[in-house]
């Protein structure tokens, strides 16, 4: 990352020094130059633009995280203000307990932004999209119970399911592809993900790569045409770059830091910064797989979570914009308070693991049987609030005697690293961001957690419908968890959207997903006051 | 050539800095890594007389301890890289004259490739990075100008009748190197390896600053200017203008103490 300001600093020092040159080069062309961003600029009004990060590839079939996919696709159901399930592209729909089939209507008239219209065909052809091995795409775990879907007729579609799963209309929200430009190609490489097409409120009509993305709005949108013009995604990674933007003008709202978000407030005095709750929780994961300590010793997960500060934490990294963190499903109905929170107490920490035959020796670090108690939490380098934990979780495992470096890297090697500081979670249903995470084996089960107990208990929350055996099979979840912590879980983040006066339509209180992701739902009715 | 002053002051700046660096342990009443949940990003006061970090940690412990890793790394540097030096330059300069050519010319090569992007280049080859790979790194890649040096000083002396003499009863390439030729030729290139210090230490900031340095959990003076640039929109200064003024200060007292070694060797003053 700071590689990149560097970069971008000299990008910028050369790109002044040759405008310098331009201004004094055709001073004449200059008036015209002045007439013409005028003219632009009234065009424009209607216009925001949002300080992103950078997109390669845009599918919602393959790639979970990204706030873009909510503008350009569309899913048969949507999610509301408060995360309930509302229509979208269905009108109704029905489910059969009996066979485990659901029915979904789709809505008449629709189309995608190319004018061809939305069918039964397409949503039968982005299910299976995902569910086909090949494609390898980052949530087939969710959609793994499908056995069959049926086309009855254009509007109608029929999916059947192997077993119960009550999470199954959260997962529908998925974007629809259109099946008439991808049939029969390779969905992971096709120019499809650089030029998508959805039926959702904007489309894509420029991709300058690693600058912008400009999309416009589509007028046939199922829920009305969309109030704002144009949506600018403006690449800009760096979060202290976003507020020089945003108080320079050049982007209208962004994510930012909470130390950023902070200086915006007080310098800006028209500026809005909405501090949005999230699902969206940092923990230390354990690579039980891949290294050779915590193959041997994974009791550690559960004696090193006595270890960590969080209050100190949250306060210190997020400026007290975060709660500390005990469950992966926190914010949610299903969650279970009662469970082991490992609050912090290293004087239990050094307890347990002088019990578990740890030895301090002549270094003043733990060992046993020669293995000193030694390893290295890693953080992805272009998220400063990781590589901050990373750092704080470090020094205080330290203290205690425990041979705990910090490293900030530029891409994390999952197979091979001891630990790293991860985040998930999801403001949906329970089922997503725990099922396909803790299950043995699972798609998204990067550490090798296996916990049998675990994987029962997640499989008979996800096949009940029955509102109170859920919130059972999830406290058993929880409670079997915490005999073997999968992480040691550190704090849930708040998200700090800031942005200008001018934005309106934003619903402060809706509980956003991982990265913040999720606050343009209802991106079709904002405003941008004139 | 008139004589320059001593420079006293830079030897005792420069003295109080290196001591205090090694004793750290005794001169701050914090751990290095201690962190009071208490005291996140507190201006300087009368308990943490340089303030604190966005973690808690005492400004002053860390520029303490952060001085270590940069001061070992930079005279570890400046030593291999003058080891490098002393031995190519050597071979150059007694070579016959078409090896010392191509030798000459092989410098120039590696001259001409800036030294940031060869220490980037052979710091992501070596991966993770300690206080040995680092110093290897900025030596291996700092010792050209010197050994040019070197190359011309042996050149001059290498017909010398004390040199002849070794030469004649048997002296080998080490003995001669070590016992002869290193003491006559070192005073001219000991300002260059004093200032090697300096620029060792600016490229170990460098790096730590671009996330190419030490590990997170180890603090060096460059890694504490890197914490600064988070510090930069959020009015916390004194974690800019502390370690800063500290990298500086010592900077310009290396100089200073290089550039009287230098105004004291030139040729006039040698010892031949």
């Amino acid at each position: 990352m700071r590689k990149q300001n560097l970069l971008r600093v000299v990008a910028l020092a050369t790109a002044m020094t040759m405008g310098l040159a331009c201004l004094s080069g055709c001073g004449k062309s200059a008036t015209k130059e002045e007439k013409k961003e005028e003219s632009k600029k009234t065009e424009t009004e209607n216009t925001l633009v949002y300080g992103s990060g950078d997109y390669t590839a845009i599918n919602p079939a393959l790639y979970e995280h990204g706030e873009i996919n909510s503008l350009i696709f569309a899913g048969l159901v949507a999610h509301d203000e408060n995360n309930e399930i509302v229509p979208a592209l269905a009108d109704s729909w029905d489910y059969d307990e009996d066979d485990c089939e659901w029915t979904f209507k789709l809505k008449e008239g629709l189309t995608f932004q190319d004018g061809e219209p939305v069918t039964s065909k397409d949503v039968k052809f982005t299910l299976e999209s995902i569910i086909d091995p090949k494609n390898n795409s980052e949530i087939v775990s969710n959609y793994q119970d499908i056995e069959e879907i049926e086309c009855e007729d254009d509007t109608t579609v029929d999916i059947k399911l192997k077993k119960e799963n009550v999470a199954f209309l959260d997962y529908m929200t998925i974007g629809i592809l259109p099946e008439h430009l991808l049939a029969e190609k390779d969905l992971a490489t096709d120019e499809f993900n650089q030029k998508p097409i959805g039926a959702g409120p904007y489309k894509l009509t420029d991709w300058d790569e690693g600058q912008s993305i400009t999309l416009e709005r589509f007028d046939d949108y199922y829920a009305g045409t969309p109030k704002i013009e144009k949506v600018i995604f403006k690449i800009v990674e760096d979060s202290d770059a976003r507020l020089l933007q945003l108080q320079s003008g050049d982007i209208d709202m962004a994510q930012l830091t909470p130390k950023d978000a902070k200086a915006y407030k007080e310098n800006n005095k028209d500026g809005k910064v909405y501090n949005m709750k999230t699902a969206d929780y940092r923990a230390i994961a354990y690579n039980f797989s891949g290294s050779e300590l915590f193959k041997k010793y994974p009791e550690l997960s559960n004696i090193l979570s006595y270890g960590i500060n969080r209050e100190a934490i949250v306060k210190g990294t997020l400026l007290g914009e975060g709660q500390v963190a005990y469950s992966p499903i926190q914010k949610n109905k299903f969650n279970d308070d009662s469970i082991e929170k490992f609050d912090y107490n290293p004087d239990k920490m050094k307890e347990l693991l002088e019990k578990d035959g740890w030895k301090t020796n002549a270094l003043g670090w733990y060992e046993k049987d020669g293995t000193e108690l030694s390893f290295t939490i890693n953080a992805m380098a272009d998220d400063q609030l990781r590589v901050d934990m990373a750092n704080m979780c470090a020094e205080m495992l330290k203290a205690q005697g425990v041979r705990v470096q910090a490293e900030a890297k530029k891409e994390l090697d999952w197979a091979g690293q001891d630990a790293c500081i991860i985040g998930w979670g999801s403001p949906f249903d329970a089922d997503d961001h725990t099922y396909k995470i803790f299950s043995s084996d699972a798609g998204d089960n990067y550490t090798g957690y296996a916990n049998k107990k675990v994987d029962a208990a997640l499989e008979k929350a996800r096949t009940t419908s029955d509102e109170k055996e859920r919130k059972d099979a999830y406290s058993e979840f929880l409670n079997v968890m915490t005999d073997n912590m999968p992480y040691t879980f550190i704090a849930y983040i708040d998200a700090d959207y800031a942005m200008n006066g001018k934005v309106k339509g934003i619903t402060e209180n809706t509980l956003l997903g991982h990265h913040g992701v999720g606050i343009f739902y209802n991106i079709a009715d904002w405003e941008i006051e004139q | 050539m008139e004589k320059k002053k001593k420079p006293y002051l830079s030897i005792v700046i420069l003295a109080i800095i290196l001591l205090s660096s090694m004793f750290a342990g005794l001169l701050t009443p914090y751990a290095p890594g201690e962190m009071d949940d208490a005291a996140f990003a507190l201006a300087p006061c009368k308990a943490h007389i340089f303030g604190t970090d966005t973690m808690g940690r005492d400004l002053y412990t860390l520029v303490l301890y952060g001085g270590r890793a940069s001061l070992i790394i930079g005279m570890l540097s400046a030593l291999i890289a003058t080891f490098i030096a002393s031995v190519y330059g050597t071979l150059s300069g007694i070579a016959p004259k078409k090896i010392d050519h191509l030798l000459m010319r092989i410098t120039d090569v590696l001259i001409s490739v800036p030294g940031i992007i060869m220490v980037i280049f052979l710091q992501a080859i070596c991966g993770k990075a300690t206080y040995l790979s680092l110093s290897l790194i900025i030596g291996a890649t700092g010792w050209m100008s010197m050994s040019k040096v070197v190359r011309s000083e042996v050149r001059r002396i290498r017909n010398s009748d004390f040199i002849l003499s070794a030469k004649l009863m048997g002296g080998g390439f080490w003995y001669i190197l070590l016992r002869h030729l290193f003491p006559t030729f070192f005073p001219s290139i000991m300002f260059m390896a004093v200032s090697s210090i300096g620029s060792a230490m600016i490229t170990e900031s460098t790096l730590s600053f671009m996330g190419l340095g030490l590990p997170l959990t180890e603090v060096s003076w460059g890694s504490l200017l890197s914490m600064s640039q988070n510090a930069l929109l959020s009015n916390q200064w004194w974690l800019i203008v502390i370690p800063g003024l500290v990298l500086v200060v010592t900077l310009v007292f290396l100089t200073e103490l290089g550039e009287y070694l230098r105004g004291n060797n030139t040729r006039l003053h040698s010892n031949i």
